[in-house]
Order: structure tokens, then sequence, then C-alpha cells
């Protein structure tokens, strides 16, 4: 069995290698017969990887101990559903899946370049095929990379190690999918954008599939972090739902330039402007994620999610400065007529309103990245050790986030306007005012701290501007994509009112008590009842039973739980949590005194936070809306500029389709010029 | 495209330029004193015991060091005491109060790491108010 996980290993490395060659061979000796052959190769390389993860699951769900990764991750009593999830629980397993993806993304992504332009589809698969062998060289001899080590022992263990308790729980099964999907989807736009500018083609032949590639990338990524953040805040000791982790941030910054890479997009489709921009987006976008990639597993930062696994810096380091040699080399050979932008831009365009979007974008992404990397560097050149706290990320996101929620309140109107001051300002009126008449009632009701103030008033003044966009233009709400976006606005809106409530006016009160004893907190009552106690296989728990009062009405029965695994020696604390619109009610037993029948308990309340959750699946099926594939008009052309290669489900399988659905992105517009 | 073109013909290029310019350097401005007001407040140093020993009482900064086993007591609820010792210098102890939850990863055997946050106090007890604990397994089992 390790002998065959190895084979496939070496035989996916070896495809790999072989599509690069034939691919870039083919291309630069004219022979169009052997690039094809090395789509065929990366077709093996897919064929290899899938094999070897059958190969994995099959070991995981029988139970194959022999395999010491098997043995590290799982044990008997786990769930089919866990034990599926285990795979991507250890820095191996996950390498696998992200070969996979990587590989099946590639094909499909090889298979539209083809079809769209045989000349610089070899670039393409050259591109991706690299990196398939850089996945299969690392799962080869990486340090602790290889899935299929055998167990030292003979006969193997009769039983696992059992999967770390941290890991058992439903954001398993979501979060490191979904942005291991993200990351990896972000590679089509790069290699698109490699191929386009390798030979030379106009930036609207590559530019429909690389916006639908960054905007499933986009997609899944805002699914993994939004699944994330929920999940660490249901966790004890992960921080709440946003720590400002390293390993976090490294999720959160490719989501931000892929978020101003679709922006730049749109003017380049629109206005044919943009294009460096949409190039170094499209760039950084996609070295942020190796970058990400690489801080999780390098151990080079101190995080939540580190993964031992040390050896892996020389890696990883070679792999993201041979990427960023090679956006820099297409990008700079282009340079000159990327940069091409004919005439100014004035203040109130729409050109101008993106520009600083993705200005502003680009700064959050530099501060964030800035408090990442600095003090690392600074130790690294022989200063002291330090880092930065949430504080400093604090008080960069905040100023600059509610920047950013007045943009995108803005933009959508001065879009509309189309250049008209005195409609631009009636719209404002309008817009403004519904923010102002919420800011000052909630003065009134007495609400003082700048941040939530400026957050829930901007906040409106966002809904405002998406229900007048949505109620004015006809046009919105039959391009999807259109609506999609002001979806993604909307979300953003409650997003946004959800951190402000939860960040500015979480309260929290720890207390020891006795039964029938009770801990107050605002409008809340918690009285602790009893304890009780149960036994299975594989944990024990206490939990106790505390009854909840809210407003002096009795709300129900709170159970939080400490969880013992014997097999890891590993504690679990449970919380318990009760939730509406208005906010969450949330219960830690920190430690029970069974002498005394004492339980320490934690009650915070959390404002609003329900929002976040509701903002951030908005946010989400905007996304998935404007993703989904367009229908054909009457008169053959296409609703949108996209594709039409793609499965019925949206996930973009083949997200090229064929050149006549490619808009041609001229400053008149194409078929996506909606408003027209 | 009319309205673009018209407002573009009635500003001048130079002007325009040192608009952008000017444009440019508040942002740069604002964005650093962002920076600099953030680090000012985030700014947390990293030290050992033995550093942290030599150095004095001090406020809000990061010690990390070894948990000594058998020194965690629990002061009624969520208040502990324990000991840590220094990673090289395990001679090198200091008493720490904290007020809150054990984080689940923390398990009272001797090697497993702890990464506190909080004060140095002039007695020498460390008043933490994070407790971080590494634990040597962490997701993955040593190769």
């Amino acid at each position: 069995m390790s002998l065959i996980g190895e084979l496939l290993l070496i035989l996916a490395a070896v495809t790999s290698f072989g599509a690069v060659a034939l691919s870039l061979g083919g291309r630069l000796l004219r022979r169009p017969r052997w690039s094809r052959w090395g789509v065929w190769a990366l077709s093996g390389t897919l064929v290899a990887a899938t094999g070897a993860m059958l190969l994995l699951l099959t070991a995981f769900l029988t139970r194959d101990f022999s395999n010491l990764y098997v043995f590290e991750h799982s044990s008997r009593s786990l769930s089919f559903v866990y034990t599926v999830s285990a795979v991507w629980a250890g820095n191996a397993g996950s390498l696998l899946l992200w070969l996979l993806v990587l590989a099946a993304m590639a094909v499909a992504s090889a298979r539209g370049a083809w079809r769209r332009s045989p000349l610089s589809a070899p670039y393409l698969v050259a591109t991706l095929s690299a990196m398939t062998l850089f996945f299969s060289l690392l799962l080869l001899f990486g340090p602790n990379c290889n899935p299929f080590v055998q167990h030292p022992t003979s006969p193997p263990p009769s039983d696992g190690l059992g999967l770390n308790p941290m890991l058992l729980h439903p954001g398993m099964v979501v979060h490191p999918v979904a942005l291991y999907l993200g990351y990896v989807a972000m590679a089509m736009p790069f290699a698109l954008m490699v191929a386009g500018l390798v030979n030379g083609d106009a930036v609207a032949s590559w530019i429909a599939p690389l916006r639908r590639w960054a905007l499933a990338g986009w997609l899944f990524l805002t699914i993994g972090n939004v699944v994330g953040a929920w999940w660490a805040y249901v966790t004890l000791g992960w921080g709440g739902y946003w720590a400002w982790d390293p390993v976090e941030n490294a999720s959160l910054v490719p989501w931000l330039t892929a978020t101003a890479l679709l922006h730049s997009v749109i003017i380049v489709e629109r206005k044919d402007r943009h294009r460096l921009w949409m190039v170094s987006l499209t760039s950084v976008t996609f070295l942020l994620t190796v970058f990400g990639t690489f801080l999780t597993r390098s151990g080079v930062v101190a995080s939540v999610h580190a993964f031992t696994a040390s050896g892996m810096i020389p890696w990883f380091a070679s792999f993201l400065l041979a990427m960023l040699v090679l956006a820099v080399a297409v990008v700079g050979r282009r340079i000159s007529s990327l940069r091409r932008d004919d005439g100014p831009v004035p203040l109130i365009s729409e050109t101008f309103s993106f520009f600083c979007t993705e200005l502003l974008l680009s700064v959050i992404t530099f501060v964030i990245l800035w408090g990442m990397v600095f003090p690392p560097l600074v130790h690294a050149f022989g200063g002291g050790e330090f880092g930065l706290g949430p504080e400093f990320f604090n008080a960069g996101a905040a100023p600059l986030g509610l920047l950013l929620v007045l943009l995108t309140a803005l933009c959508p109107l001065v879009r509309d306007s189309r250049g008209s001051k005195g409609r631009l300002s009636r719209d404002l009126l309008v817009t403004g005012g519904f923010g102002l008449l919420v800011l000052i009632i909630l003065l009134v009701l007495g609400v003082r701290r700048p941040y939530p103030l400026a957050a829930f008033a901007l906040a409106s003044m966002l809904i405002a501007t998406v229900v007048l966009t949505f109620v004015r233009n006809r046009s919105v709400r039959r391009v999807r994509r259109r609506y999609g976006a002001l979806l993604v606005h909307l979300g953003l809106a409650i997003l946004v009112i959800g951190i402000a409530g939860s960040w500015s006016y979480k309260q929290s009160v720890d207390g020891d008590l006795a039964q029938d004893e009770a801990l107050f907190l605002g409008n809340v009552q918690v009285t602790y009842r009893e304890l009780s106690f149960s036994d299975e296989l594989d944990k024990s728990d206490v939990r106790a039973r505390l009854a909840l009062t809210v407003d002096g009405r009795p709300g129900g029965e709170l159970l939080p739980s400490l969880e013992y695994y014997p097999a890891s020696d590993q504690i679990w604390t449970r919380v318990a949590r009760r939730g509406s619109l208005g906010g969450d009610v949330y219960v830690t037993l920190l430690a029970v005194s069974l002498e005394d029948d004492v339980v320490s308990l934690r009650l915070e309340l959390h404002p609003l936070i329900g929002w976040l959750w509701v903002g951030g699946g908005i946010m989400a099926l905007g996304g998935a809306i404007a993703l989904w594939p367009a229908r054909r008009r009457r008169h053959g052309a296409v609703e949108e500029a996209t594709s039409s290669g793609d499965t019925p489900d949206g996930r973009p399988v083949a997200p090229s389709g064929d050149p006549s659905a490619v808009a041609p992105g001229g400053p008149s517009g194409g078929p996506s010029d909606v408003e027209g | 495209m009319g309205a673009d073109r018209l407002s573009a013909t009635m500003r001048s290029l130079g002007a325009r330029k040192i608009k952008v310019l000017i444009a440019a350097v508040v942002a740069i401005i604002a964005v650093g004193a962002l920076i600099w007001l953030g680090v000012g407040r985030g700014t947390v140093y990293y030290y050992t015991v033995s550093e942290l020993k030599a150095l004095g009482a001090v406020e809000n900064v990061r010690v990390s060091g070894r948990f000594q086993e058998g020194t965690l007591v629990r002061q009624g609820g969520t208040h502990f005491s324990l000991t840590i010792h220094d990673r090289d210098n395990p001679s090198d102890t200091m008493a720490v109060i904290y007020d809150g939850a054990l984080p689940d990863t923390f398990k009272q055997t001797a090697e497993t790491e702890v990464v506190l946050e909080g004060d140095h106090r002039a007695d020498g007890t460390f008043q933490a108010h994070t407790f971080i604990a590494k634990c040597p397994s962490k997701y993955e089992a040593a190769p």
C-alpha cells in the first residue's frame, strides 16, 4: 500500500515534469502535437493524484493503522464524516488534497485555454504543471510531507491516536477545504495571465476566465474565512472570531487583494483601463496564497494553526521566489502596453471611484502584511523579539475598514450618475440622509462611542445605496453579475454591523457558583442547577445545567461542558450559546470543584454577532450568484461577459468556454456593459 | 465617456499631476500615522524567563518558558498560581499568577511550553492576563 502510494506520487511528479517539458518544448519548437501531449501528461498527474487520494481515503476508512498518517490522525471510534476530514487534518494529507485540487483545476483550465487560444495554452499548462510538479516533489521528499509512510512497528497498532478533539467540529469539514479551494483557484488567474502576457494575447481574450476563476477563489475564501471565524468563535482559547492571528491574516490578505482584483477586472472590461492594476493584483493575490501556505506550514510564526513541519522553509521560499520572478518577468515584459491608459480620469467617474477602492484594499493589505512581517524582520536583523498584538491591527483596520464601507456606499452611485454631479448629489442626499438619520437615532438612544457610531451609520448608508441601486436599475435585477455584486455589498454592510456590535460592546463576567446561585450580566441571569456526568467510549464529560433568564423571563437551559479524551489526554471545553439577532449569550464552564459542588463559569454577551454570520452568508451567496453561468439571450449574445463551459451547479469546471463568449473589453464596453 | 472627455479637456495635465501628488502624500502620511500609532499601541516584547528576570519590573510583555511540573495550584475559581522556568536555564524560575481559563491545550507535564502575556511586577512575580500553552505535539505527532 505504501509502495503503491509512493509510486503514484512519483507518477504525478513524472507526468507533471513531462507536461512542463512537452508544453514548452512543443510551443517553442513549433510542434503543436507535443503541446497537446502536454495536456495529456497533466491529465496523468490528475489521475495519479486522484489514485493517491483514493488510496489514502481507503486506508482511513478501512482503519489501516499500518499507515503512519492514518495512525496519527484517526481512530476506530471516529465517525465517517470526521474520518474523511481527518485526511486533511495533518500536513501530508492536506498537501495531497492540495495537489489533487490543483491538478483538477489545472486540467479544467487547460482544456478551456486550448479551445480559446492554442498558441498561449502551452504556457498556461507549463505554469500550472510546474506547480503540480512542486507539490508532487514536496509530497515525496519534503519533511513530514509523505502520507504513505509505514508505521514503524510490525504488526501495526490495533487503534490509532485519533483526531485531535479540537478538530472534531463541523468547521473542520468546511473551513480547511474551502480555503484550499480558494487558494488553489487563485493559481488559475495567475497562469492565465502568464500565458496571455507571454504570448502577447489581447487582455480581452483571457479576462473572462480570469474573472471567473478569481471570483470562484474569492467565493471559497469568503466561505473559508467566515466558517473559520465562526469555528474560532465557538472554540475556547482561539481568541474569538478574529484574533489577528498571523494565519488568519494570511487568509484575509489574498481575499482583500482578490476583491480589489475583481473590481479592476470590471474597469478593464468596461473602460479598458487598470490593466496594470489587474495583472499586479492577480500576481499579488497568487503570491499571497503561496505566502499564506508557507506561513501556515513553516512554523515561522506562532499560531493556533501551526502545523509543526520544520524544514519546509527552503521549499516554500524557493517556490515563492520562483513565482515572484516569473510574475515580475512577464509583467515587466509587457509593461508598456499594460500601462497605456488614454487620457486623465475625472474625479467623479466610475474609473476613479474603482481606483480608490483598489487602492484602499491594497493599503489595508499592506498594513496587515506590515504587522505580520515587520516583527520577524526586525528580529532577523538583530533587533529584539516582539510581536504586534491585536491593538496594532485594530488601529489600522478600524478606520481603513470604515473608509472602505464609505467607498462601497459611494461607488455604485458614482457609476449610476455617469458623470452627472446633480444626479450624484441627489442620490447622496438620500443615502447619506438615511445614514445621518440612523446616526441621530443612535445618539438619541445613548450610543456615544465613535467607532460603532460611524460603523452603524456608514453601514446604513451602504444598505440605502444597495436598495436605491437595486430599485432604480431594472437591469440590475436581470444581470446576475451585478445583482450578485450588490448582494455582496449588502452582506458587507450587515457584516460590519455585526463586527461593530460584537467587538465594541462585548461584555464578560467570571464567577464561582454553588448550586442555585446566579451570575448576572446586563439583562441576563444564569443560575447554576446541577452537574451531570457521562462516559462514552472515547471521552467522558461533565456537564453543567444552567437556567437562563433574559429580562426576567425564563430563556431555557444552557449546557456547557468539559470533555476529557483519554486517548490524547486532552480536555475540550464545549461552550453553550443562546443566540438571537440581538446577540449571543455565551457560557463557558471553566472549572468544576466536585468536593463542594461549585462551578466556575464565564458569562459573555456578544451583541449583534449573529449579523456577522448572516452578512458573511449573504456575501457568499452574492458571490455564488455572480459566478453562476449566464443565460444566453434570445438574440444569441451572452448576458454577461462570461463563459459557457461550466457545470450547471455553477462551479467553474472549464471557465473558459467558446471564444464568442469573451467580452471585447474596449472602451465602449462589451456585452457586460449593462446600463448602456 | 463623453463626460470623461469633456472634463479631461477642462483639466490641464500639470494641475492634475500636482493634485494626484498631494493626494498620494496625504494618503502615505495617513497610513504611516496609522502604522506608527498601531506599532506604539500594539507592540508586545517577547522575553525568556532569564531575560525578564534580568530586566526587572516591566509592563505588558510576553514571557515564554516551561511549566514546572506539580506547581499549578487553583486558588479557587479561575485564579491560578504556577511556576515556570527558563527553557535553557531550568534553575531560573518565575512565580506566575493567572486569572482566567486554562487553555485546553495546556497539559500539566514538565515539557509543556507556556507563553504568558502580562506584567512583570517588582516583587518578581508575573501577573498574566493571557495564557497560551504550546502543546509539544501540536497538530502533528513528532516525525
